[in-house]
């Protein structure tokens, strides 16, 4: 401990000792500003040591100077000379490693606290052995050690040696060495900061190289992405399939810089076609010309139904022969000129359609992971363009062959012989043909989007309204034709059943008009063949019916009574005779009956009813033809009962026709009831009377309540339950009923009876008249 | 004695038959005189000569038919008092109403009754 000396003690005591050598302390001074001045010139820390050594070697005569720098891992224990100027005639110990474990234990604590180890004269120093051995190795004598701190922290030594000598170091001297220590300080401070802003600046610059390098990337990413949207545009800006190939394959060959690219197209059965490619010109094309393509029946791709590509894999090559490759699949590919390759599926919906392939030639390629994605990408996008376009060219072929179906009915409406109109809801026309003008005298009328009232006649239009109010039944009318001529127009109306619960939906009607003057003329001639039939039947009617009555009469008035009355067979033979007249005279009043019935039936088929049209009470009606039919219900004892709404209107009807078909329908039920009621009804519904006769009768199946009111039938086995009539009744009826505008329609259980129903229209006028009188009716009520 | 007269008119040479027989009891019991014709014609001179207080005329009759024979009955030799049915084979409602256009005063349609005929003609001629 004692050879080491606080530095400012000492120094005080030595420069007081020195005080008369001013003018070399003055030199000193100047050498030391000079010194000063050099190390604060430079911010290279072996500059300033080197110059500082020389400087100080010289300035001070010293046969070494050097720096000595602990290790800073070593926490003291090793370090070494950093810097060195040293006489020629001693060692160099530059970069000679020293392990010092003395001086870490001992020394670093005083030289931390600024203090310097002067030693004079080694061999006159006690020290320890470990000191004297390493300033022995350094060949030191004298020994004139500052500390180089750095702030705080012990940096190094710097050191001053006599190898030749003892020295008696000088109090200046040590000052002189002090300050260059202070001033080494802090050029080591600045140098390491340097240091340390370098480190700073470089780790700046390795990330800015890093950022630099990233952007790059992100560049090229963006241009990928650019690329690929440039090829996602192309596809997507036609929807012709060899222009969508054509443009994939350009762009991808362009993209990859690879020599061939081509679209692959799977047949079902998994073999396929090169269907189109994209290649530079030094290559032998897989595609010569639509429809001359090369086949490529690949059996592993046929095996596997696609193998990796169904699952959507991609599939590169970088070398084909280092690939393990089956040596039949080298060889086509060396037929294709093929080196390398990478394949992307093509997808259509859910199903493998094709391959998207690319393909170096020239060499083995090293395929990098982003040009495999966007090829897989493009391939994607591939199979988006082909299913557009698929499904483009099947709206194509549909709409063609729906094209060729609306020339077809088109050609077939103008050629029909019947005249064609169809109009919508509110009447107007949206279709007509030819005929319709011909039979109209329209000639080269255009009639689309005129109203059906502007050109056609009120019963037409008429029917048209009715048809659209009673949907789903046909309406028939007869329309005057130009030139004299005779139509029979038949309207149905346009229903569309809608997708929802809302039922079905009128679309308009659509009117047939045939012109069936022939037809009519032929019906007038029956009719009138009829007449006359009928009149030439009826002339001998009347003598069978009349003489078989005067016959009757006279035999039980003057024959009869003449006769003897004891004779049982002559008696018998009377009764008879009276019986077999009576059945003579019935059978004549049946086939009068016939005849009437026929000659109705054909006038009315004929259009020749004609109706004797009045305001007439239905009550009226009803109660006439109860009152005939009275003795028929009294014979088989049934009950008759009447239930009419009150206070019904009057409607337009002829009396006497109406009154047949209510006959008509309660001696039917009658007829065909044994035992029950039979219920008559008259009520408004609807803006109708209805009025409907049931019975509890044997009733009728449904497959024959069609039927019955068609000419000529009549329900039932005829031989086991043989009916009396001409069977013409409800035929009749039917007619009589829809030349007033009603409809009649029946409803039945067969053997729980039937209700025979018929509605007639009644007029709006009547109708408001009606409710004017019920409400009136009310208010009376009311006020009663 | 202003005995009652009867025509009946019809080309059916068995339906006169019919009807006279069907009158018999007027000519037997009230002395009413039945007169027949042929044709129209015939009936039309018969009832300008007779007068005859009912006539049963007959629609389609040869050289003129009962609808015109009425109709000049009728409306030009104004013979108001003079009863007159129609008798027609075919019975239509248009025959019907040009019947009564010309002034008839029943319209029969065949095949008729004999009773019918006989009620008929007791009531018109009020026996």
């Amino acid at each position: 401990m004692s050879e080491i000396e606080p530095l400012n003690s000492v120094s005080q005591e030595e420069s007081r000792g020195e005080k008369g050598n001013i003018a070399t302390e003055n030199e000193r001074e100047c050498s030391l500003r000079q010194v000063i001045d050099k190390i604060r010139r430079t911010l290279n820390l072996e500059t300033i040591f080197q110059t500082t050594v020389i400087e100080v070697r010289q300035l001070l005569q010293a046969d070494r100077v050097a720096v000595y720098r602990f290790d800073p891992n070593s926490d003291y224990h090793r370090g070494e000379i950093v810097s060195e100027d040293v006489d020629a005639n001693f060692n160099s110990t530059l970069s000679v490693p020293v392990e010092d474990h003395c001086f870490a234990e001992k020394k670093v604590n005083y030289y931390q606290k600024g203090k310097f180890w002067i030693i004079e004269d080694l061999h006159q120093s006690h020290l320890s052995d470990c000191y004297s051995a390493l300033l022995e190795r350094f060949q030191v004598q004298a020994n004139l050690v500052v500390p180089l701190l750095q702030g705080e922290y012990l940096w190094g030594l710097l050191c001053i040696h006599q190898c030749a000598s003892p020295r008696k170091w000088q109090e200046s001297e040590i000052d002189f060495v002090s300050k260059i220590a202070v001033n080494l300080g802090i050029a080591i401070q600045q140098a390491e900061l340097l240091a340390a802003m370098h480190q700073r600046s470089e780790a700046l610059q390795i990330a800015l190289s890093q950022v630099e390098s990233q952007k790059e990337h992100l560049a090229q990413l963006a241009v990928r992405e650019r690329a690929m949207a440039g090829v996602i545009e192309r596809i997507r800006q036609t929807l012709d399939l060899e222009t969508i190939f054509q443009a994939t394959t350009q762009e991808v060959r362009q993209l990859l810089q690879c020599d061939r690219v081509v679209v692959y197209r799977f047949y079902e059965d998994y073999s396929g076609e090169f269907c189109y490619e994209s290649l530079d010109s030094r290559w032998r094309p897989l595609t010569w010309a639509p429809g001359l393509k090369t086949i490529w029946n690949d059996t592993y791709l046929q095996d596997t139904r696609g193998g990796r590509y169904r699952y959507h894999e991609t599939f590169a090559v970088n070398d084909i022969y280092q690939a393990n490759l089956a040596d039949c699949h080298i060889a086509i590919l060396e037929q294709f000129q093929v080196k390398a390759f990478a394949i992307a599926p093509v997808f259509v919906g859910d199903n493998l359609w094709g391959l998207l392939g690319a393909y170096q030639n020239s060499q083995a390629r090293l395929w990098q992971p982003q040009e495999i994605s966007l090829l897989a990408q493009v391939g994607d996008q591939l199979g988006v363009g082909v299913y557009q376009a698929q499904l483009l060219q099947q709206t194509k072929e549909q709409s063609q062959e729906l094209q060729a179906t609306l020339a077809d009915l088109s050609v077939i409406i103008d050629n029909l012989a019947d005249g064609l109109l169809v109009t919508d809801i509110w009447g107007q026309i949206t279709r007509f043909n030819p005929a319709l003008l011909t039979m109209f005298q329209l000639k080269g009328a255009d009639l689309k989007g005129k109203y059906i009232e502007e050109v056609f006649p009120v019963s037409l239009v008429n029917l048209v309204k009715t048809s659209e109010r009673s949907q789903n039944s046909l309406v028939t009318i007869s329309v005057e034709l130009t030139g004299n001529r005779q139509g029979q127009a038949l309207v149905t109306s346009i229903l569309k059943s809608s997708q929802g619960n809302e039922g079905e939906q009128c679309l308009g009607s659509v009117i047939l008009i045939r012109d069936v003057t022939k037809e009519r003329e032929i019906d007038r001639m029956k009719t009138e063949f009829l007449a006359n039939v009928s009149h030439e039947l009826r002339t001998p009617l009347t003598s069978v019916l009349g003489f078989a009555s005067l016959i009757q009469e006279r035999l039980i008035e003057v024959i009869f009574p003449a006769l003897p009355t004891d004779n049982t067979k002559l008696r018998k033979a009377q009764d008879k005779i009276n019986q077999h007249i009576d059945i003579i005279v019935s059978e004549a009043e049946r086939l009068t009956a016939l005849i009437t019935d026929v000659l109705d039936i054909a006038k009315m088929e004929a259009g020749q009813l004609d109706l004797d049209l009045k305001p007439t009470s239905p009550i009226e009606i009803l109660q006439r033809a109860i009152a005939t039919v009275e003795p028929q219900r009294a014979e088989k004892n049934l009950t008759l009962i009447h239930n009419f709404e009150a206070d019904l209107p009057l409607i337009v009807a002829d009396e006497n026709r109406l009154i047949q078909v209510v006959i008509n329908l309660l001696s039917n039920a009658i007829k065909f009831t044994e035992q029950g009621t039979i219920e008559c009804r008259a009520i408004i519904q609807k803006e109708q009377l209805v009025i409907s006769v049931q019975d509890t009768g044997i009733g009728i199946a449904s497959d024959e309540q069609n039927v019955i009111f068609e000419r000529f039938k009549q329900v039932g086995n005829i031989f086991t339950n043989k009916p009396k009539g001409t069977g013409l009744g409800l035929p009749i009826c039917k007619q009589i009923i829809e030349c007033h505008g009603g409809q009649i329609g029946v409803e039945s259980v067969p053997g729980q009876g039937s209700t025979f129903y018929f509605t007639l229209p009644i007029s709006q006028e009547i109708q408001q008249m009606y409710a004017e009188i019920k409400s009136f009716n009310n208010l009376f009520d009311e006020i009663k | 004695m202003n005995n009652k007269i009867v025509l009946i008119a019809d080309d059916e040479p068995n339906i006169l038959i019919l009807i006279e027989q069907a009158l018999e009891k007027l000519e037997e019991d009230y002395g009413v005189e039945l007169i027949t014709a042929k044709n129209g014609r015939e009936a039309l001179e018969i009832i300008r000569e007779r007068h005859p207080n009912l006539v049963f005329l007959d629609v389609m009759m040869p050289q003129m038919s009962g609808l015109d024979v009425c109709n000049i009955v009728k409306n030009q030799l104004h013979l108001q008092n003079i009863y007159i049915i129609m008798l027609s084979a075919k019975g239509q409602e248009f025959e019907r109403q040009s019947g009564f256009a010309v002034g008839a005063d029943l319209y029969m349609t065949k095949p008729f009754l004999p009773k019918e005929v006989l009620n008929k003609s007791l009531e018109v001629l009020g026996l």
